[in-house]
């Protein structure tokens, strides 16, 4: 995309550093960084409805609460918790037991323990977070919500996620974490998609991370934790 | 129902407002018993428990009894048993305690209230053991909600209280260091035993420690010592990785993420530390290391092996002529460009220079590796001849050459015709070492074919088909098998696999052979439409003349 096209709509850095944070998804699903809604309302209503069962704004706005109050992150810090109160032979049983009658829970916890250096507190809430932006883009461009009500979801998580993590090498971590502990697909097509398109937003010059790089702009107020 | 929800809601409010006497006396225990519902037993327990003059009563017992015969649980059971130790009955509040405590062994509220019992019969041993199972499943308790900070403070306490019992230990030594106290966490990992079940555990901890305090020569030998015991232990190369980055050593940074993504391309971790050690090093942030040439190189593999290809063929390049290094260069830049199928550019890198000479025959089999798949048969065949003369055993040109001289054998004959027994060598040398590969079974055929081996060419397209590999050729030849086998509908299957296969553009082989066969078995509607491409393509082919005139009489 050549700069003359770029933010045609003239949208706050702000937003368009709001936007980054659906960008791994935008990426991986081959549309614009500078626009709040997709193409194809069709196309997106038919995501919605198969891969979130959602149909109309009210079960979006019900989807956006349980990842409000607890998403993916509640059920990883579950697990993580539930692994780092256990001896080591007491993971290997457990493995084991999971191995052999529950392949998902196995796979829960095997990501887990790949990463047990890795993980901190901040755990897989990018992937939230970026599902939430995603989600509230999706149904913009549904028609299931007007732009005005997704900016403001948009904007909310990104003054969230500027208080949670300091640059995009951190949110991509734990964005991809929780999408392998939470979909499985690690070395298949749609793992390195992701994480292709991941690679593509930390390195182009053009893409909406490289272009609006600062977790220190924009929020003047200071932060509590 | 009106009446009765109302009365309910009324019930919530006095409950959330400590309003305990009028609770107390808005529900009596003739409506309780008579409604059974669990929260207005709870209500009322909870409000009589507040009153002074109830807490300890019969009537709050009686109570207590019945709602844990209704609903065995958790709050009606502590209930119970914390009023049997309000009213002094401790044996009583055991037994219940020891059975209850069968279905949920760790449950830290069982063991704090098994130490209080014991604390009043003074049996010191017990209450000793109580309060350290107390401070144990406290602690996990308080893990598994993440809370670190007090699960710490309760392993803490059974550290001092049993130092020897390690699984404490570890868990207290854990939570120091997700509470950042990371010379704490070396002392506490060194009180545990060499010989312990989980001193690798313990390894694991005081490494991480000892980067994360910025000590990273400790780091070095406790991850050393890790891979030393599991070479390919994740959490060691993760240190080690993080010690390069701390000591700008940015190269083997990218070495170590290269060696975790050889195991586990997935990872995260090392994905994203590799492009931002790459980035660095691009964007010339690297500060402490001078590279040398021959360490370009070897970045360069790891560049191009992790997609930064640009910046890899960017350090191979500059190396010039007069280096060294250069062959080394040009060679991994080859195999770079065999790798992306960029043939031209790979023979580009590998022509014969001043500076580099054709001596070298390892270039022979990466320039006949090109022009094979270039489809440059004859000079393929003769670079493969070239590295065979110097390597013979060189497994791979053996099959280029056979291949190439296949591929070519309809401009030239000859060299099959004289080489024949050492092509079928060769070939077979090649599918003993790549058994995988079903190329070479389908030269195999080819050669069986020319040969007039008929019989030997079903089993070896077979093997081809086996290991995933088709061609048009193949599935030509083994509709002429079927066909002289008398299995014409076989025949027909595999003349349609061939024609379909060679999609792009017409087979004539293929076409003619099934249009022959259409025409055999009356088929002539279908045999029209390969008539009428053979006819476009090729029409003074007297085979397709002849078809065309048995068509017409066909259909006249």
């Amino acid at each position: 995309m050549d700069d003359t096209s770029y933010n045609p709509f003239q949208y706050t850095d702000e937003q368009l550093w709001s936007l980054g944070l659906s960008a791994i998804s935008v990426a991986a699903n081959g549309e614009r960084h500078d626009i709040l809604k997709h193409r194809d309302p069709e196309e997106y209503r038919k995501v919605l409805a198969s891969w979130w069962d959602i149909y109309n704004a009210d079960q979006y706005r019900e989807t956006l609460d349980w990842l409000r109050k607890g998403g993916g992150r509640e059920v990883f810090d579950r697990d993580w918790g539930h692994l780092l109160a256990l001896s080591p032979e007491q993971i290997t049983r457990l493995m084991e037991h999971y191995k052999a009658n529950n392949p998902q829970q196995h796979h829960r916890f095997r990501i887990i323990y790949h990463y047990r250096d890795v993980i901190d507190q901040v755990g897989i809430a990018a992937w939230d977070i970026g599902r939430a932006t995603f989600l509230a883009r999706m149904a913009a461009t549904s028609g299931y919500i007007d732009e005005e009500e997704a900016w403001e979801t948009v904007m909310a998580y990104g003054t969230m996620a500027r208080r949670i993590f300091s640059n995009w090498f951190q949110f991509a971590h734990s964005y991809l974490i929780g999408r392998q502990y939470s979909l499985k697909n690690l070395n298949d097509a749609s793992g390195i998609k992701y994480l292709n398109a991941t690679k593509f937003l930390l390195t182009d010059p053009e893409s909406p991370w490289c272009r609006h790089p600062d977790f220190s702009a924009f929020d003047h107020s200071p932060i509590s934790h | 129902m009106q009446i009765h929800d109302e009365f309910s809601q009324n019930l919530d409010i006095l409950y959330h407002s400590n309003q305990w006497n009028a609770l107390d006396e808005a529900l009596s225990e003739t409506t309780l018993r008579k409604a059974q519902n669990r929260d207005w037993y709870a209500y009322k327990m909870v409000a009589m428990s507040n009153l002074e003059s109830r807490k300890t009563s019969d009537e709050l017992f009686i109570l207590a009894k019945e709602a844990l015969s209704f609903w065995p649980e958790r709050f009606f059971f502590c209930f119970l048993v914390d009023m049997h130790i309000a009213r002094g009955q401790y044996e009583e509040a055991l037994a219940l305690l020891n059975s209850w405590g069968e279905n949920d062994p760790e449950n830290p509220d069982i063991q704090g209230r098994l130490f209080e019992c014991y604390k009043n019969l003074n049996d010191q041993n017990s209450q000793l053991r109580a309060l350290f199972h107390f401070h144990f499943f406290t602690g996990k308790a308080q893990l598994n909600g993440l809370n670190f900070a007090a699960a710490s403070e309760s392993f803490e306490q059974c550290h001092k209280m049993a130092p020897d019992f390690e699984p404490a230990t570890l868990l207290y030594a854990q939570c120091l260091f997700y509470g950042k106290k990371f010379s704490q966490v070396l002392k506490v990992c060194q009180s545990i035993a060499a010989t312990s079940q989980i001193k690798a555990a313990a390894d694991e901890l005081a490494m991480l420690a000892a980067v994360r305090e910025g000590n990273l020569a400790l780091g070095k030998d406790l991850a050393k010592s890790v891979l030393a015991q599991d070479s390919g232990n994740l959490v060691a190369l993760r240190s080690l990785l993080r010690i390069a980055e701390a000591e700008g050593d940015l190269l083997n940074g990218i070495y170590m993420c290269q060696k975790i993504l050889d195991e586990h391309s997935f990872d995260v971790a090392a994905n994203l530390k590799l492009i931002q050690l790459t980035k660095a090093l691009i964007e010339g942030r690297h500060t402490t290391i001078a590279f040398t040439e021959e360490q370009k190189v070897s970045l360069a593999e790891l560049l191009l092996r992790s997609g930064h290809y640009a910046a890899g063929t960017d350090l191979l390049e500059a190396i010039t002529p007069d280096s060294a290094n250069y062959v080394g260069a040009r060679e991994t830049l080859a195999k770079h460009h065999i790798a992306q199928r960029n043939y031209e550019e790979a023979l580009a890198c590998l022509a014969p220079t001043e500076h580099l000479p054709r001596q070298w025959n390892y270039f022979s089999a990466l320039a006949a590796e090109c022009l094979y798949k270039l489809e440059r048969y004859t000079q393929a065949a003769a670079e493969a001849r070239r590295d065979l003369a110097e390597n013979p055993h060189h497994l791979r040109s053996g099959f280029l050459l056979s291949a190439s001289l296949l591929q070519n054998y309809h401009n030239d004959r000859q060299p099959v015709l004289d080489e024949w027994e050492e092509i079928q060598h060769l070939l077979t040398d090649y599918c003993e070492d790549n058994p995988d590969d079903g190329a070479p079974y389908l030269h195999l055929a080819h050669l069986a074919h020319i040969l007039g081996n008929a019989q030997q060419i079903h089993e070896l397209i077979t093997q081809a088909r086996i290991r995933g590999h088709r061609s048009p050729f193949a599935s030509l030849l083994m509709g002429r098998h079927h066909l002289a086998c008398g299995n014409k509908e076989e025949a027909l299957d595999e003349f349609n696999d061939a024609v379909n296969l060679c999609s792009q553009f017409p087979y004539y082989s293929a076409l003619i052979a099934r249009a022959e066969l259409l025409m055999d078995m009356g088929k002539t509607e279908m045999a029209e439409n390969d008539l009428r491409v053979l006819l476009q393509h090729w029409p003074k082919d007297p085979r397709v003349i002849t078809l065309r005139d048995a068509h017409s009489m066909g259909t006249t």
